[in-house]
Formats: C-alpha cells, structure tokens, sequence
C-alpha cells in the first residue's frame, strides 16, 4: 500500500503516509479509543517503508493534545524512525501552537529521547 | 432534595463540571466537548486549562479502563467526576471516584505511592524510564497515566480506597491544578 490516508475525527488526528514522497504526518488531537489499534496500520505501513525508504523522509507532526496511552505509541513511533536513521535522511518537525506550552514540552521530551533524530521545533 | 437545591449546591461548591453515571467511549467524546467549551469561558491561563482537561480525560479514561461495572453485559465504566474551579484563588480541582476490585486498588495504591515519593525531577526521570521501558503496559495503555497527571498537578496526589466488601473498594482522587 503506497499511501494511508485517514482523516481527522473530533477525538483522533489525520493520518498521512506517501510511501513515493516519503512524506508522513499526523495531525490533530490523539485519544483514540483503542491507541494501538489505531495506529497500528500507521506503524506497520511505516516498517515496510524503511525496508527501501526514499533518500529523504519529512515527518511532520502537528499534534494538538495526546493522551498518555498515546504517549507511548508516540515513543515506539520515534523509536521506529530512529531505527531507519542510517539508511535515509529524517527531518522531524514537531509543529505547535506558540501558546501551547504543554506541547512545547511534549516535543522537547522526545527531542531529548531520541538525540539521533534531527528534530525540528517549529512554531505556527 | 430537588434538582434546583442540587444545581444551587454544585454551583456554592464552586463545581462547574460533573457526569456520574455509566461511562463509554462516546460518554468521553461528549465529556471532552463539554469541558473544552465550560474551560474556554474562563479566563485562565492556557497551560492551566490544557492541564485541567488533560487530567480529566486521563482519571475518565481509567474509569472506563478500570471500575467495576454495573450490570454483567454492560460493557461501560461506572463512576463520577467533577471539575472545582474557585475564581478567587485561580485553582482547580479534578476529581474522580469508582468502584474498583481489591486487586486493583493494590496496583493503585502501589503505583500512586510511588510517584508521590518522587520530586519534580524523579518523576520526569520515572516518566521517561517507565515510557521507554514500556514495563508498566498493558492492554489499555503504557501505564502512564497516574505519572502524567502527577507532572500536571500541582500537589502530591491525594486519593483514597475504602474497602467496601472482600472483593471491592471505592478509589477517589483529588488533584489540584
């Protein structure tokens, strides 16, 4: 599957993965009723990408709030990318509301979780 | 008592938002909804009230994850949870209550003892131990809930578990924001 394309609800983020573009991106609020479920399509498509990734991978990741089971997620989701780091190029850029101070923290969380990755903090 | 007196006495006690009841994953949608719009009449600060919803969601979601239910086919959670906002001090309390098994508020009271041994930094420590570990998952989650809502709170986390038979006990929880 070259391409997943799920889109926002009021509880779970839109989901993008373009295989061709090496594109990825999650955006909006993450408290799915079944956080593995959900994404686990997300994750498996993304493993099956890093067997033969695109010489460059943007990740972008505009996350509004997440719950804590999605924190998680979030973690084995970085640890993933971080495992495909020597292959391909990653940028990662963790967006957010200036004034969404929580989700500053958020970002510098993982940013010092995963010092291989080459985050990005970008404000909008 | 009538409904007016209750709506007067959850208004004196400063509460601005509760649900007891039976509790789905729709229930939480609706609940999300409601706190966002009662939060964004106020004039709090924003990580305040990010805060706030963060630890009523998580204390609802353990709900739904964790009480006793009522009734064998019901495939809800069953508790109560409220929202104390006093205007003058700028604080908040998030509350929940629940009936829980006994084995279940053992795993409670181990893990909420825990965190609240923890300083501020400890607990970020823990936090990200118990993330990359994922030693505290299971099903529902990655066993990290009480540690996010104690990185939320103010206080240390005040709760308590009254034994209510040999294979139940009632669970509260206070925290402060």
């Amino acid at each position: 599957m070259p391409i997943i394309n799920v889109e926002k609800t009021q509880l779970t983020p839109s989901i993008l993965l373009d295989k061709n573009l090496g594109l990825v991106e999650i955006k909006g609020d993450s408290l799915p009723e079944n956080t593995q479920e959900f994404y686990k399509n997300l994750m498996s498509e993304l493993k099956d990408y890093f067997n033969s990734p695109q010489d460059k991978t943007t990740v972008n990741l505009e996350i509004t709030y997440f719950n804590s089971s999605s924190s998680k997620l979030f973690f084995d989701f970085f640890d993933l990318i971080e495992s495909a780091s020597e292959k391909c190029t990653i940028e990662i850029n963790w967006i957010y509301d200036e004034e969404n101070e929580s989700m500053e923290e958020a970002g510098e969380d993982f940013a010092e979780d995963f010092e291989a990755l080459n985050f990005n903090m970008v404000t909008k | 008592m009538t409904i007016r007196d209750l709506e007067l006495q959850l208004y004196k006690e400063d509460i601005i938002f509760t649900f007891s009841g039976a509790i789905s994953y729709n229930v939480l949608s609706a609940i999300s909804l409601s706190i966002k719009d009662e939060l964004s009449n106020l004039e709090s600060g924003g990580k305040q009230q990010f805060n706030v919803y963060y630890v009523l969601i998580e204390l609802v979601q353990n709900i739904i994850n964790y009480s006793v239910r009522r009734g064998e086919n019901s495939g809800n959670g069953y508790g109560t949870c409220f929202v104390i906002h006093h205007a003058k001090s700028e604080e908040f309390k998030v509350c929940s209550g629940n009936v829980v098994t006994n084995e279940q508020a053992q795993k409670i009271k181990n893990k909420i003892d825990k965190i609240n041994s923890f300083d501020e930094v400890e607990l970020k420590a823990y936090y990200k131990e118990t993330r990359r570990s994922g030693r505290d998952m299971h099903e529902k989650g990655g066993g990290l809930g009480f540690i996010e809502i104690a990185r939320k709170a103010k206080e240390k986390l005040n709760y308590s578990i009254e034994k209510i038979d040999s294979d139940k006990s009632y669970f509260e929880i206070n925290v402060n924001i």
